[in-house]
């Protein structure tokens, strides 16, 4: 039965692959995520901040200047979830699947670089605007940045780093919701931030949503 | 028949490569084979 042996040999070996496949998606993308973590966090720390008031010294309102479109995997702010994540985590621009391997990705309009449904059709809103500010993040694999999103509690304060100000969101609400629901990418008249990953962990049946609001705005 | 430590070791490296090569091309099929969209 020389050919039995060989098919043995040969399907421990392919098990071998498989759990190495496995060892990959647990371990292996979280560190090609960290990796792009560091890089992301000293090409944001070079960005030159913007300016806050107009020549004239009037004040501008809170946000970045009119026209700031950042590309796809951009950096585009710092956000600390202190109850959950010691480290601060860069956020990237848009929700695609090659954006959310860098970090978790602030939901864009639809733009050149974006395309439905992975961007809105409204306005997007950014830290510190009026609007809702959404974003998304892995709950396992690359980095799990929203592993433990489901711990925060209300009143769990959420910080930002911007290249326009910093500002503090505080927790008001979770909810678990359908994964094919439209109803969290919506234009807001509230200064809201909306936090989405999956759920439960390793499935991608629900969404977990946590809802926060802007309480406090630092001025850099 | 007894085999030689060479030919031992050539089978050996030959399933590694066969554990590699499956890892390799799930790992490339990544994006295929998790959930969509997946977070």
């Amino acid at each position: 039965m020389q050919w039995l042996r060989v098919l043995g040999k040969l399907l421990i070996s392919m098990g071998i692959g498989v759990f190495l496949f496995v060892l990959w998606i647990l371990y292996g993308t979280g560190l090609y995520t960290a990796r792009q973590q560091n890089q992301l966090a000293e090409e944001f720390d070079r960005l030159p901040a913007f300016e806050r008031q107009t020549p004239e010294g009037d004040p501008l309102p809170p946000g970045p200047p009119p026209g700031y479109d950042p590309a796809p995997g951009a950096p585009v702010f710092r956000m600390r979830l202190p109850t959950i994540e010691d480290e601060p985590m860069i956020v990237v621009e848009g929700v695609g699947v090659d954006e959310l391997k860098l970090g978790p990705g602030h939901y864009p309009s639809c733009r050149p670089g974006f395309e439905r449904p992975l961007c809105t059709p409204y306005e997007e809103a950014f830290p510190g605007e009026r609007g809702r500010v959404i974003v998304s993040g892995h709950r396992t694999t690359y980095g799990q940045p929203f592993w433990a999103l489901n711990e925060m509690e209300k009143g769990d304060p959420i910080h930002f780093e911007t290249r326009w100000g910093d500002f503090t969101y505080r927790v008001t609400g979770k909810e678990v919701v359908p994964a094919n629901t439209q109803e969290i990418v919506v234009p807001s008249k509230k200064y809201e931030l909306v936090l989405t990953t999956c759920n439960p962990r390793f499935s991608a049946a629900e969404r977990l949503i946590v809802f926060a609001e802007l309480e406090t705005e630092v001025a850099r | 028949m007894k085999r030689s430590w060479r030919s031992r070791l050539l089978e050996l490296l030959l399933w590694a490569a066969v554990a590699i090569a499956t890892a390799a091309v799930l790992i490339a099929l990544t994006d295929e084979i998790l959930p969509e969209p997946n977070f």
